[in-house]
């Protein structure tokens, strides 16, 4: 290569990796931002804004899922298994919302609750047959294998 | 591992209840391809042809 | 000597012949591959537990989204390639790969727009992964407008290929914005160094089909670059010879 190559090649290289660390501090100071959600125990320390649209995401806990029977009306607690957020919400659910599953829900803190104006269902990266999962869940592993998920 | 999973071909059309979500995705995808097939080779004629009447317009000036 | 395998790739002719061959070869093979994939994956893969068949999307939407990022991978080289040994091969590739990677990318978020309704409960939103994936369509549609608003060629190839280097550094964020922030999109299912987070039925299709989705890529680059390169060229002997030869 001669060196005239040589020269040009350092000082692409060199212009790019600067580029990359500019944008990587500003990615970083930016990165609350770049989040799409606080988790409750953020919100619990009081980190997330008050009276302002946010999104909470988390694990709907267990149990805690409760249907009003005369309208669309639903209220669960949403957890990252060290604090609780409680959420109520008012409309049509994803198909995928069911107890266990994770959830992004956005809306407002008012009090100790969450009035939530739309929920959407967050899924993770496993996918697998029916006939397996009732496999894993009658021998107790599925709960290990979404347990290290949740994690 | 190799066994059909819909018990008819309707079924599998309908793809229950997902195939108006499917099914558009894949000839979407069909779409584009062939789409940028078919921009290749028309593109490809149009340059070929275009120098082919360069050369028979060289040819004209020079008799 | 050592180098001439690399220069070789200078010849602009010796480039179209070649390439007429590869692209043959390409074409059957991601035909085959594809086909055999999809059938695969949209008939035998076993449904999901959670998602049913909406899954299915799985085996357009990865390929794609992986070539819409591999794309602007070797569109870098590329530009590299042209700035620094002023390559003209280079610079066409760079021109193809823009217009086929904008198409795979859009092709990305619409498939995954369709996937999120019906799983997420959302066409869209504005998280890390889809906000980098839109930024990656931007950037390849920037690249096409800057081409044709710069009539000369050489000063086009130039300052595209600046503009390449300078959105490069939106490929690591895009890979790994599932995992620096919170996002709405999950992690990967298939990683290199990891074991995949699906079984085999599920897996080896979507493998058959993100093997044919490189390889159609490198079909329609190839297919675009020998379009460009003849009119490009039209005023050298060597595409004047071939079109007498027809």
């Amino acid at each position: 290569m001669n060196p005239k190559r040589k020269q040009r090649l350092f000082t692409i290289l060199g212009l790019v990796s600067g580029l990359g660390v500019a944008v990587g501090l500003v990615m970083y100071a930016l990165s609350q931002n770049i989040n799409l959600f606080f988790t409750p125990t953020q919100i619990a320390k009081g980190d997330a804004p008050v009276a302002q649209m946010i999104r909470v995401g988390g694990m709907v806990a267990d149990g805690t899922v409760d249907r009003d029977p005369q309208s669309l009306r639903v209220a669960f607690d949403v957890t990252d298994f060290d604090h609780n957020v409680h959420v109520t919400y008012e409309g049509i659910l994803p198909d995928l919302f069911r107890e266990g599953q994770g959830v992004v829900v956005q809306g407002r803190i008012s009090g100790d609750q969450f009035f939530a104006s739309e929920v959407l269902a967050k899924h993770d990266e496993n996918y697998m047959p029916p006939e397996v999962t009732e496999a894993l869940r009658q021998s107790g592993k599925l709960d290990q294998i979404m347990g290290a998920e949740a994690k | 591992m190799f066994e059909f999973q819909f018990e008819s071909l309707t079924a599998f059309l309908e793809m229950a209840p997902h195939g108006s979500y499917v099914w558009p995705v894949y000839l979407l995808g069909l779409g584009v391809l062939g789409g940028l097939t078919w921009a290749n080779i028309v593109q490809h004629r149009r340059g070929l042809r275009s120098v082919k009447r360069q050369i028979e317009r060289g040819e004209k000036h020079e008799s | 000597m050592r180098w001439r395998w690399f220069h070789q790739w200078g010849s602009p002719r010796w480039f179209y012949e070649r390439a007429g061959r590869w692209q043959l070869v390409c074409g059957w093979l991601s035909l085959g591959l594809i086909a055999v994939g999809t059938i695969w994956g949209l008939g035998f893969a076993p449904v999901d537990y959670q998602q049913g068949n909406s899954y299915r999307i799985i085996y357009l939407h990865v390929p794609v989204a992986f070539l819409a990022q591999a794309m602007y991978a070797a569109m870098s080289v590329s530009a590299v390639v042209l700035l620094v040994w002023k390559m003209k091969i280079a610079d066409i590739a760079m021109q193809s790969i823009a217009v086929m990677g904008l198409a795979f990318t859009a092709l990305a978020l619409g498939s995954g727009a369709v996937w999120g309704k019906p799983t997420w409960g959302t066409y869209w939103v504005w998280d890390a992964r889809l906000t980098s994936m839109l930024i990656l369509a931007f950037l390849y549609l920037a690249l096409i407008g800057l081409r044709a608003s710069i009539r000369d060629p050489d000063q086009a190839g130039k300052v595209c290929g600046i503009l390449v280097l300078v959105g490069v550094v939106n490929l690591p964020i895009i890979k790994y914005s599932v995992e620096w922030w919170n996002t709405l999109h999950q992690p990967a299912s298939l990683k290199l160094t990891e074991k995949p987070t699906m079984p085999a039925s599920m897996w080896i299709p979507l493998l058959i089909n993100i093997l044919g989705y490189y390889i159609v890529a490198a079909y329609l680059v190839l297919g675009s670059m020998r379009a460009i390169l003849v009119a490009r060229e039209r005023r050298s002997s060597w595409v004047r010879e071939l079109v007498r030869r027809v």
